[in-house]
């Protein structure tokens, strides 16, 4: 056994392979849709948070009878879980800040609000993509970060909320689209086993 | 002083220490996936370790034989599940076991 074993990169593919299926991507995609309706019937908005609850039910859903029937099940160890930990506090450090800045009207009053704005959610985006060693997410950290520019410009130049939402969209489509082909991608590289192998009969 | 003669020199000694269960690739390759996780089933296996359903379960009797691997019903979603995962014994011995391929590299290098 000359070849360099590396755990690290052992344990990172295992890891990496739970997002081959494109799942993921189709989720974040879902919730930019959900993202633009809100966006789009604004005098509603409250109501219409209701619907976030379809992306969250799409990824467990899907996770469970498509991804997990076809790649087995796999539990990380500690090291990994201290990583999502690590995600959780910055996510929620970043959206707290956020929040701070918005009821405090102190955003307003800000020079470069959109700037500002921009900033977090490019860095909530990376972080995910950083600790998740989700890769992907680094180029729709860009995606979401132009999106964003793209809609404030929009609202900006017409005074209109709804009429920024279609940024959004693009976005949204693009991540699904992705998502799809990983998707038919993973169908096609791990089909349904026929023999039940998830139990262990090696006798 | 003949079981002196078959003695493999000292140069080497780190040779025999060698886990010959752990050795074998494919096992090696169990061992290495179930080292990195906390468990995993046998279906993840089998498609991160490229081996057949046959080849894996062979392998896997031998490493629970030994003691180094258990099996363990989870229940996931309310549902059960078999997982596999190393024992602290599999833990040292995988360890134990890169430790001395390590020596004997370092013994067998021509720097």
């Amino acid at each position: 056994m000359i070849e360099k074993i590396n755990l690290k990169e052992i344990e990172k593919k295992a890891w990496t392979s739970t997002f081959e299926d494109g799942i993921t991507d189709i989720g974040i995609g879902l919730i930019l849709v959900v993202s633009t309706i809100c966006q789009m019937f604004d005098d509603v908005r409250f109501y219409l948070y209701a619907l976030f609850i379809v992306p969250a039910l799409f990824i467990t859903a899907a996770k469970k009878y498509i991804t997990t029937p076809r790649i087995g099940l796999v539990k990380f160890s500690r090291e990994r879980n201290k990583k999502r930990y690590m995600l959780f506090l910055v996510m929620t450090t970043a959206i707290v800040f956020l929040l701070i800045l918005t009821t405090k009207g102190l955003l307003q009053k800000l020079p470069m609000t959109p700037l500002i704005v921009g900033s977090i959610v490019f860095i909530i985006c990376s972080s995910i993509a950083y600790f998740l060693n989700f890769n992907r997410m680094y180029i729709y950290a860009v995606l979401f970060t132009l999106s964003f520019a793209l809609n404030e410009i929009t609202i900006a130049n017409t005074g209109v909320i709804a009429s920024g939402a279609y940024a959004w969209l693009i976005s949204a489509i693009i991540l699904i689209v992705i998502g799809f082909v990983y998707l038919v991608r993973f169908l096609k590289k791990y089909p349904l086993p026929v023999k039940e192998v998830s139990d262990v009969s090696h006798n | 002083m003949s079981s002196s003669k078959n003695a493999p020199s000292e140069d080497l000694q780190s040779i025999a220490g060698i886990d010959r269960l752990i050795h074998e690739p494919a096992r090696l390759m169990i061992m290495a996936y179930l080292y990195v996780v906390e468990s995993a089933d046998f279906l993840f296996l089998m498609h991160q370790t490229g081996l057949t359903h046959g080849n894996l379960s062979s392998h896997m009797s031998k490493l629970e034989a030994a003691g180094y691997i258990e099996v363990v019903k989870e229940f996931v979603t309310k549902k059960p599940h078999t997982m596999l995962r190393l024992t602290d014994k599999g833990r040292t011995a995988f360890r134990a076991y890169r430790q001395s391929m390590m020596q004997v590299l370092d013994d067998l290098s021509d720097k």
